[in-house]
């Protein structure tokens, strides 16, 4: 039977997001990343909450949130658990969602003056850091 | 079962040449956490005292659980929980016959939720409540509050004075024990890190009105922070469209914005503005902001600006 | 409730403690050197104030703890209504009090009337509650002061003064405390509320606080008065305190010696004989009488005139008189033994108390006894008929004198020391006014009889008295009298000060008036011709309640006052004049408003 999964993930409070997105980013993250396989079992709203000492209610919109976007599923009486990958959007949804955070980061980049090259070259390297651990 | 826990109608205090409730129309629905924020002088506790029946209203109405605020009866007062930040108790009692007391006074007494919530105190029963640290005696307090079983708790500034450990403790209490679950609670505190762990509804009061009330995320997300490096003297403060606070630093502009979109880069552009970046901000720095704006600012800041 | 009772008490278990303590020390060594039972009225009344003000203290410190605002909050805001949370608060004060006063008194009293031969009556038991329930008083205006509005609080503070000028005795003056304690208790009830400070609603919550209210606004009033008197004194042309008292006026009455009063009052005599009289006033012995003897001992009297006890030197006996058996219980002085009971004439009881006053006379209300040192007996010797009562004596020429409510007697003073029985007046003298106006009675003796002037001029200053005049009387040996002269005594003191504490508000005047005299008995003042308010006094009153009237509406326009509460205001301070509008100001503050100009900057949201 499978046992809650740890949920390692910190949240900051003078960050600029707001508390549920930073759990809905966070879980993401480790989804993204395999730290969270499909199938965990993630901790129940109340427990996470005591955990990271917040409103049961935020994490509960977090875990909405991730519901509805597919990441997790529900299963009656037992939980949140993690859901298989499949494809949640259409391609046209993901080509749109990739061009807003594109949009996103170029826009908080520019300013800096970096040389496109290095921009992409640090791109590619964090990609690569993440990329390990994606096919483990 | 009204749906509103707490409704105000142009509700006005008057202290001497000075209103500490300004007309206040305020309605507080049932259930959740609502935080209450506000300046020191922005009417909170006039407000508690008013809604408690401790205060007569020099002006409009008040409501608390649907009753006229000023005839409260002894079942009234039995549904509804008051801390503040004294957590005034009978400093010569002992802890046991204080809960004694409260043990017989309310009907729908907790046993188990008042137990785990002193237990993270170190609170001993024979104790005089004078001897406990104000930690301690917050615990008790709180242990006190949520044992009675309110219907509507309401906490002034609960957590002041405390220490870290007992800070979280408070806390823990207050979201995780099943004391709350039928409880709609007000939280009044100064402290955006707790509010933003704590609330489902932010409430702002500054002088007497309400100036917003949604959940702290909307808020939020309504404040921006734009940085634009403007080589003249820069646009008027009065024309800058939702201006809440304005500082020059190290010769750049640094505007908080309410309710601004992407065009306020327009704006400033328009303003002479060579470069111009944008970002969200925290909780924390977006109320204070919107609270700023109708501080009084010391005269040399101004003249700066 | 009974959690909070328990607690309060406990609370200050040790203060009370503390106070047994002290008490029985303080009064174990005053019950071992004097006889507490046997006291002056003074010393009483100093002992109530020491425990008048301790309850007053007990009251502030109580109340004055629960009354900031975030103490008071906790104490209210329970599932409990207020009246029992006060109940229970003052409960506690009050089972403190009676432990701390009540039980240290009681032992005293407990422990002089068993252990000693000393006289312990129930009036004595009685005087203990009373210490009890004036302590409760001072705790309740204590209580009242830190509860109610400060520009109310200090209204009852009034009963305290009605229990101190009250002339109600016994029984009776227990039942005024008893009264007096239940109205503060109201009082502090009505002001125990979550809004402290907030005028009270409803008709009879109104009532009892704005009567005292009213009542000490009058009070106030009076202290005016006594204000301008210190100025005017202060000033030098008071009456009372010029050098020279004005020619033919009331202060000279006081100052003038026999010889000359009787030439003044003659001055305008036609009687035959009046030259006559003149030259002998001029070189006669004039006697002077007072009606100066002050109330005698009533039943069941709390507090002593003055000591109720006399010595018998030859024996070495004490005797004290009781009104529990109304016999005089003696004790040795040597050893302090019981000796046994002397009553009237052997073992009869009195028929009312005796009030030793020197020389082994003796006195109640219209009797003279003596006491027979050789028999050991005491003696009725002179009684005025139909129990008319005593209020002066002294001696005229060859005889004795004793000054009634209606009349003079005069009595052989050499068979007052020969005989033993009861003696019969040898003259009568009917007093031509009332008892209560005399001043003074000067006698000069004639050959077959007297000439006697009374001089009415006792109360003249105030509005209760006559208007001052002197009277000379012809009393034959016979019987007979008749009036030779009149004469009108010039005033000192004009309408209005003599009617000052009246034309303010002639209702309340007679209110405190009753009050002060009820359940008085025979401790009545002694009655008085009090002539009619003059005209003008009259008008006067009457502008000032019109005045207050108006005031009256006036005001309560501004104010939050509902309909009924603003006639019913209105209407009493037409008809109590101005203490009313006094009550009404300070009570009711005007009503709050918002003006425009204080509203703050629109909301931004």
């Amino acid at each position: 039977m499978p046992r809650t999964q740890a949920l390692m993930l910190q949240i900051a409070t003078g960050d600029p997001r707001p508390i549920s997105k930073q759990i809905v980013d966070a879980v993401r993250m480790k989804i993204a990343t395999a730290e969270l396989s499909p199938g965990d079992q993630l901790p129940s709203v109340r427990g996470l909450a005591q955990q990271l000492t917040v409103n049961p209610n935020t994490v509960a919109k977090a875990y909405a949130e991730l519901t509805a976007e597919g990441w997790l599923e529900s299963r009656q009486g037992l939980g949140l658990y993690v859901a298989t990958p499949r494809q949640r959007l259409s391609d046209a949804e993901r080509s749109r969602r990739l061009d807003e955070a594109i949009a996103r980061f170029l826009h908080d980049v520019i300013a800096l003056d970096y040389p496109p090259d290095e921009v992409q070259a640090r791109l590619h390297r964090e990609f690569l850091a993440l990329a390990p651990r994606k096919s483990a | 079962m009204n749906d509103y826990v707490i409704e105000t109608d142009a509700l006005t205090k008057r202290y001497g040449r000075k209103l500490a409730l300004d007309h206040l129309d305020l309605r507080i629905p049932r259930g959740r956490i609502h935080a209450l924020v506000g300046a020191n002088g922005a009417g909170k506790s006039t407000l508690f005292r008013i809604l408690l029946g401790f205060l007569p209203p020099t002006a409009g109405s008040a409501r608390i659980l649907g009753r006229d605020s000023q005839r409260l009866t002894p079942e009234d007062r039995g549904r509804i929980g008051f801390v503040n930040e004294e957590h005034t108790l009978p400093g010569w009692m002992r802890v046991n016959a204080v809960t004694d007391m409260h043990r017989r006074q309310y009907p729908r007494w907790n046993e188990e939720a008042f137990r785990n919530v002193l237990g993270h105190y170190h609170v001993l029963p024979e104790q005089k409540v004078g001897q406990l640290s104000r930690g301690e005696r917050a615990g008790f307090n709180l242990a006190l509050a949520l044992a009675q079983g309110p219907e509507l708790l309401v906490l002034d500034e609960p957590t002041l004075g405390l220490d870290v450990v007992a800070k979280r403790a408070f806390l823990e209490s207050l979201m995780y024990s099943n004391a709350t679950d039928d409880c709609t609670v007000i939280y009044c505190s100064h402290q955006m890190e707790e509010i933003e762990r704590v609330a489902d509804n932010l409430v702002i009061l500054e002088r007497g009105r309400l100036m917003h009330m949604s959940a702290p995320d909307e808020f939020c997300a309504r404040v921006t922070h734009w940085v634009a490096d403007i080589p003249f003297k820069g646009p008027d403060p009065r024309s800058v469209p939702g201006l809440l606070q304005l500082q020059r630093l190290d010769g750049l502009h640094h505007y908080l914005v309410l309710d601004q979109q992407d065009d306020f880069a327009e704006f400033l552009r328009a303003s002479g503005a060579r470069s111009v970046q944008s970002m969200p901000v925290s909780l924390d720095r977006a109320v204070n902001g919107f609270l700023a704006k109708n501080h009084a600012t010391p005269d040399a800041q101004r003249a700066q600006a | 409730m009974f959690d909070l009772f328990k607690a309060e008490l406990l609370r200050f278990r040790w203060w009370a403690a503390g106070c047994v303590a002290l008490q029985l020390v303080v009064l174990g060594f005053l019950t071992r050197v004097v006889d507490l039972a046997q006291q002056p009225l003074l010393v009483y009344r100093v002992f109530g104030a020491v425990y008048a003000a301790a309850g007053l203290l007990l009251g502030l410190y109580q109340m004055g703890g629960y009354r900031r605002p975030n103490t008071w909050l906790n104490l209210l805001h329970r599932p409990l209504a207020p009246s029992r949370i006060a109940v229970a608060l003052l409960g506690a004060g009050a089972v403190l009090l009676a432990v701390g006063v009540l039980l240290p008194l009681l032992t005293i009293a407990g422990w002089q009337g068993g252990m000693t031969a000393r006289v312990v009556d129930m009036r004595h038991v009685l005087l203990v509650g009373s210490a009890w329930i004036v302590s409760l008083c001072g705790y309740l205006v204590g209580a009242y002061l830190m509860l109610a509005d400060k520009r109310q609080g200090y209204c009852a503070a009034v009963f305290l003064l009605l229990i101190v000028f009250s002339q109600a005795t016994g029984f009776g003056a227990i039942a005024l405390q008893l009264l007096s304690l239940a109205w503060l208790l109201a009082m502090v009830l009505v002001a125990f509320k979550p809004s402290l400070g907030t005028p009270a609603r409803g008709a009879a919550r109104t009532l009892v606080t704005a009567a005292p209210m009213t009542m000490t606004m009058w009070f106030a009033l009076v202290m005016v008065g006594f204000g301008v008197e210190f100025l005017w004194i202060a000033q030098g042309s008071h009456p009372n305190n010029v050098a020279v008292p004005n020619v033919d006026g009331e202060k000279e009455i006081e100052v003038l010696d026999g010889k000359a009063l009787f030439v003044k009052g003659l001055r305008n005599c036609t009687d035959p004989e009046a030259p006559l009289w003149r030259e002998q006033a001029a070189i006669a012995d004039i006697d002077g009488l007072f009606p100066g003897l002050g109330e005698a001992p009533a039943r069941h009297q709390l507090t002593n005139i003055a000591p109720m006890e006399f010595d018998d030197p030859q024996r070495r006996v004490r005797w004290v008189f009781s009104h529990d058996t109304m016999r005089f219980q003696g004790y040795s002085l040597v050893d302090k033994r019981a000796v046994g009971a002397l009553g009237m004439a052997g073992n009869a009881p009195f028929p009312a108390p005796v009030l030793p006053v020197g020389d082994n006379l003796l006195v109640d209300r219209s009797t003279v006894y003596q006491f027979d040192e050789d028999a050991n007996l005491v003696l009725p010797r002179a009684r005025l008929p139909g129990g008319e009562a005593i209020t002066g004596y002294g001696k005229a020429g060859d005889d004795f004198v004793l000054v009634g409510e209606r009349a003079l007697y005069f009595y052989d003073a050499r068979a007052f020391d020969g005989s033993d029985g009861v003696l019969e007046p040898r003259l009568r003298v009917p007093v031509p006014g009332r008892m209560g106006d005399v001043q003074r009675i000067d006698a000069m003796e004639l050959l077959d009889g007297w000439l006697l002037s009374f001089s009415f001029a006792r109360s003249s200053y105030n509005a209760e008295g006559t208007l001052p005049y002197q009277q000379i009387v012809r009393a034959f040996d016979d019987g007979r009298s008749v009036t030779v002269s009149r004469r009108d005594i010039a005033r000192d003191y004009p309408d209005a000060w003599r009617y000052q504490n009246w034309y303010p508000s002639p209702v309340l005047y007679m209110v405190q008036k009753a009050a002060k005299n009820m359940l008085a008995g025979d401790m009545r003042p002694l009655p008085m011709a009090t002539p009619p308010v003059p005209r003008t006094m009259q008008v006067l009153a009457g502008a000032l309640m019109l005045f207050s009237l108006i005031a009256a509406l006036w005001r309560v326009r501004r104010t939050d006052l509902s309909r009924a509460a603003r006639i019913a205001w209105v209407l009493a301070c037409g008809v109590l004049s101005v203490p009313a509008l006094m009550a009404l100001w300070a009570m009711y503050p005007e009503r709050e408003t918002v003006p425009d100009d204080l509203v703050a900057h629109p909301a931004m949201a």
